[in-house]
């Protein structure tokens, strides 16, 4: 963290993640200026460049102190008032030396908006001669630049066709941001100034203090604005925050599973408040598919928690969007340094979220690098909480981005058996996994005939058997059970075949989803093309329906070397299976050879 | 509402925009005794007074004003002495 003294460092540690009281913010700033100014060349702050055509006084003290609170140590460089954009036009390097330069129009800079009538053709060549009249600017910088979007004018001329007609102002604004987004350069960060003001609300058009000092918007708006503007700035130098850390109980899901158990947890859509915690875990999926690491940090008994996540059906995050898990009884703060550890990056990189304060108020006094989200008592109002400290600032999205949570769960995963693990298959067999070949017998038929059932995934067609069409004459039952070191899952995986002329022929096979990944399906196809020799059958075939929720069917089939014969009939030759499992231990519990 | 009630809001209202505890509002207490009293600071008093008395004020009738004193005057006159 940056040196500040202790008074300061405090307050600055006590603002709430989001919703910052502006006064207490420009406070703050005025009081890290004043320090940065005694410290003289004892420090080296960054130079944040400030133009604008409104007053900006009252918004760089509070900038200072949103930058200070994301670890940026900052002073401002502020152009005189209304310089914009004759500062940019004038000087030869405008901000010479800054490290940053924030430019902040308003509507009211727009000079180019089509006049009444006009088409849209018109509207177009507009918007692009504003846009490209405002890009030009940022080719006088050689720094990284925050750009405001321009606002939505608060009257509204032409009523609802305001936005939507050649001609009105606010089509014009939003047409010009289109294009001032599609111009903009890596360096170059947009605030969206529109979804902004919705943010903030009615004080983002302020006449009253625009009359008294020309700032347009009421000092309410001031903390929101600094803070967007922050946010941006420390993604532009490399501060964005990275990974999301979640506790489990009233975080994920309502009530302690410890206590009320995996079926006593408020979670699904049957009552109001577990459909607040699907929203919220919907929310969080979200943002990792967009590329934040998801990582939990809670204090359970590591199986119990993980059940909720295997067997819950109301939870919309699975075990896979996890990267790490740090679910044991010891301090968040010490779980918390290990997942940083784990995934190898910074403290400052996570953003935490938990419903008890105590918990927050120890990780916010033992790890200050880590952003901790004020999360409201409502379940209701997480999301919102978490938007509100806006974490993770983001202005294009990467190939990388999209495939962030595989490589950081691959990166946990080897983390994890870091001694012994050097590839996938050494990985799986550290887990000690081990088949067992279950024979059709009264203990075993329900739950053989309900997998079939119930499957939808791994499924190749939707043929169903009760237990007389199972125990048919020449129909045989291939059922695996499967466990771990970690758990026994039980029977998982079925496979109904007959003997064919020259082939096994396989009526249906369906495998669990929680197994996947576990190559189960090579000891299962491994199995046919055995039982196919023993009787002199050259192939495996069955029939596969394709539908919408079988499709990973056909990649783990594919994978295993089947092909399509004709039409809906997959095969593969029995000699030419190769056992992908060769690392797990397989019994044979059943009497059928 | 007194006249103490009132100067004790506006007081409340100075400490927390110049981030100063110490600060004791008097009737002749004038710009000249708050080394930070400018007259972005004067707005910023202008539109708190207004939000926390809950009337809009003049802000050029303000301008004219010498003291605390008169500022104090002005806001029992705006609120008729008894608003919240």
């Amino acid at each position: 963290m940056i040196e500040l003294d202790a008074a300061i460092q405090t307050r600055l540690n006590a603002l709430p993640s989001g919703n910052v009281d502006p006064d207490e913010l420009q406070a703050i700033g005025r009081r890290v200026r004043k320090a940065l100014k005694a410290a003289g060349a004892r420090v080296k702050p960054l130079r944040i460049g400030v133009v604008s055509s409104f007053l900006t006084d009252m918004l760089a003290d509070a900038l200072v102190a949103s930058l200070a609170r994301r670890g940026i140590l900052a002073e401002i460089d502020a152009a005189p008032y209304g310089a914009l954009p004759g500062h940019l036009l004038a000087e030869d390097a405008p901000f010479a030396g800054c490290d940053l330069v924030a430019i902040l129009p308003t509507h009211r800079d727009l000079l180019r908006k089509p006049p009444l009538g006009a088409g849209p053709e018109d509207a177009r060549q507009a918007a692009a001669a504003e846009s490209n009249f405002w890009a030009s600017l940022w080719t006088k910088l050689s720094c990284p630049v925050v750009q405001l979007s321009f606002d939505t004018p608060a009257a509204r001329v032409l009523s609802e066709g305001d936005g939507f007609l050649p001609g009105g102002a606010l089509r014009h604004a939003r047409d010009t941001n289109s294009l001032l987004f599609e111009a903009a350069p890596a360096n170059v960060a947009l605030i969206d100034a529109e979804a902004l003001a919705a943010w903030i609300g009615p004080a983002w058009h302020d006449a009253r203090t625009y009359a008294l000092c020309k700032q347009p918007f009421a000092n309410a708006a001031v903390g929101e604005l600094a803070e967007a503007l922050a946010s941006a700035a420390a993604s532009l130098l490399g501060k964005a925050r990275k990974a999301l850390v979640l506790d489990l109980d009233n975080t994920l899901w309502g009530g302690v599973i410890g206590d009320v158990g995996l079926e006593g947890i408020a979670l699904g859509m049957e009552m109001a408040e577990g459909e607040a915690f699907v929203a919220f875990q919907t929310y969080v999926r979200s943002l990792a598919a967009r590329g934040i690491i998801l990582a939990v940090c809670s204090k359970n008994k590591h199986e119990i928690a993980l059940d909720a996540f295997r067997n819950h059906s109301g939870m919309v995050l699975k075990e896979e969007d996890i990267a790490c898990f740090a679910i044991n009884f010891e301090d968040k703060a010490t779980n918390l340094r290990r997942i940083a550890e784990t995934l190898n990056i910074g403290l400052d990189s996570l953003v935490f979220v938990d419903d008890n304060p105590v918990e927050r108020g120890w990780v916010k006094q033992q790890l200050p690098e880590i952003l901790v989200i004020d999360l409201p008592p409502e379940p209701a109002g997480y999301a919102r909480a978490i938007e509100a400290a806006r974490p993770f600032p983001l202005q294009r999205l990467t190939a990388e981005d999209l495939r962030r949570g595989q490589s950081y769960r691959a990166l946990a995963a080897q983390s994890e058996l870091a001694s012994s693990a050097s590839d996938l298959d050494q990985f799986l067999a550290g887990l000690e996994p081990r088949a067992t070949l279950e024979p059709l017998s009264a203990a075993t038929s329900d739950r053989i005939v309900q997998l079939i059932r119930k499957t939808n995934q791994f499924k190749l067609n939707p043929r169903v058997f009760n237990l007389d069409e199972l125990a048919f004459p020449g129909r045989h039952v291939l059922a695996l059970s499967f466990a771990d070191r970690m758990q026994d899952h039980g029977i998982v995986a079925v496979a109904v075949y007959e003997a064919g002329e020259d082939c096994i022929d396989v009526l249906n096979w369906v495998m669990s989803c929680r197994v996947f990944s576990r190559r189960l399906e090579h000891v299962m196809l491994s199995e046919l093309a055995k039982r196919a020799r023993a009787i002199g059958a050259g192939f495996v075939r069955a029939p596969f329906v394709s539908s919408p929720r079988n499709d990973i069917a056909w990649t783990f089939l594919e994978a295993l070397g089947f092909t399509r014969k004709d039409g809906d009939v997959l095969e593969v030759r029995a000699d030419a299976v190769v056992d992908g499992a060769g690392f797990m231990a397989i019994f044979d519990g059943s009497n059928e050879q | 509402m007194t006249r103490e009630d009132v100067r004790l809001r506006l007081q409340g209202i100075f400490r927390k925009i110049f981030d100063d505890e110490s600060i004791e509002l008097l009737d002749a207490t004038t710009a000249d005794d708050i080394e930070e009293w400018d007259s972005l600071n004067q707005i910023k008093i202008i539109l708190a007074a207004e939000e926390e008395f809950g009337h809009s004020l003049n802000a050029r009738r303000i301008s004219t004003f010498d003291n605390v004193g008169d500022m104090i005057d002005y806001l029992i006159e705006v609120t008729g002495g008894g608003a919240a």
